[in-house]
């Protein structure tokens, strides 16, 4: 991990288009601005990680076609029969 | 013969062959989180079901997704323009509103806190993530969670 020391107010550059700048501190705290290309998703890293475990999971289905296919239809007959 | 073909096939191993028009291919710049590096996806939907497949092109990777307006009632949000200008669209009517599905053990849950947004025009995609509200990323889509609600007031 490379460790750079800053003062409230500089910044670092990540590649030529991500900026990443210190704007407070605040006790424990540290606010960050950060610019960056609309195609890079900034996240913090707790939630970043609760949604990409849950696309893992999702983006594999543990099941087979068919089967989830008749999983997935048997919930929409039960949903009209109710 | 310079006449072009409309479909490719596509092999995947939880379907089988799926034939693919381009139509139904959607670019996702900013991939999906985890899996930023897939970017180009078919999407089909599943006879009689108001489910829709969403499947890689270049990976076995596919998703199971419903129309939020399908699954939950009440669910807005707003879209930042970075957003906007990802998906090219100018109004929030050119965009689909689709849900996540997760199926565990045979129950089926829907991803709220990060919903998958598509233009059909542009044939873009992304996921967004909804930071204004505190929103679930595993809900259980009972069996008929929507109807529930409106068989109350029956």
């Amino acid at each position: 991990m490379l460790v750079l020391k800053r003062k409230v107010g500089e910044t670092i550059m990540l590649g030529d288009q991500i900026e990443v700048q210190i704007l407070a501190i605040e006790g424990e705290s540290v606010k960050i601005g950060l610019t960056a290309p609309s195609h890079i998703q900034i996240l913090r890293k707790e939630l970043y990680e609760s949604i990409r475990q849950e696309n893992i999971l999702a983006g594999q289905p543990a099941a087979q076609g068919e089967q989830l296919i008749h999983l997935l239809g048997n919930l929409k007959k039960s949903n009209k029969q109710d | 013969m310079t006449h072009e073909q409309p479909y490719f096939a596509l092999q995947s191993d939880v379907y089988g062959t799926l034939q693919v028009n381009e139509e139904q291919v959607f670019e996702f710049q900013k991939g999906i989180i985890g899996l930023q590096e897939i970017q180009r996806y078919a999407l089909f939907q599943l006879e009689s079901t108001p489910f829709s497949i969403l499947h890689a092109l270049d990976a076995q990777i596919s998703f199971i997704l419903i129309p939020a307006s399908e699954a939950v009632e009440q669910y807005g949000f707003r879209i930042d323009d970075e957003t906007a200008e990802l998906l090219r669209v100018a109004h929030p009517e050119e965009v689909v509103t689709m849900l996540v599905v997760n199926v565990i053990e045979d129950r089926i849950y829907v991803n709220l806190k990060a919903p998958i947004l598509l233009s059909p025009t542009n044939r873009s995609g992304v996921q967004f993530v909804i930071h204004d509200q505190e929103l679930p990323v595993r809900y259980p889509l009972s069996s008929g969670s929507k109807e529930e609600i409106t068989d109350a007031g029956a």
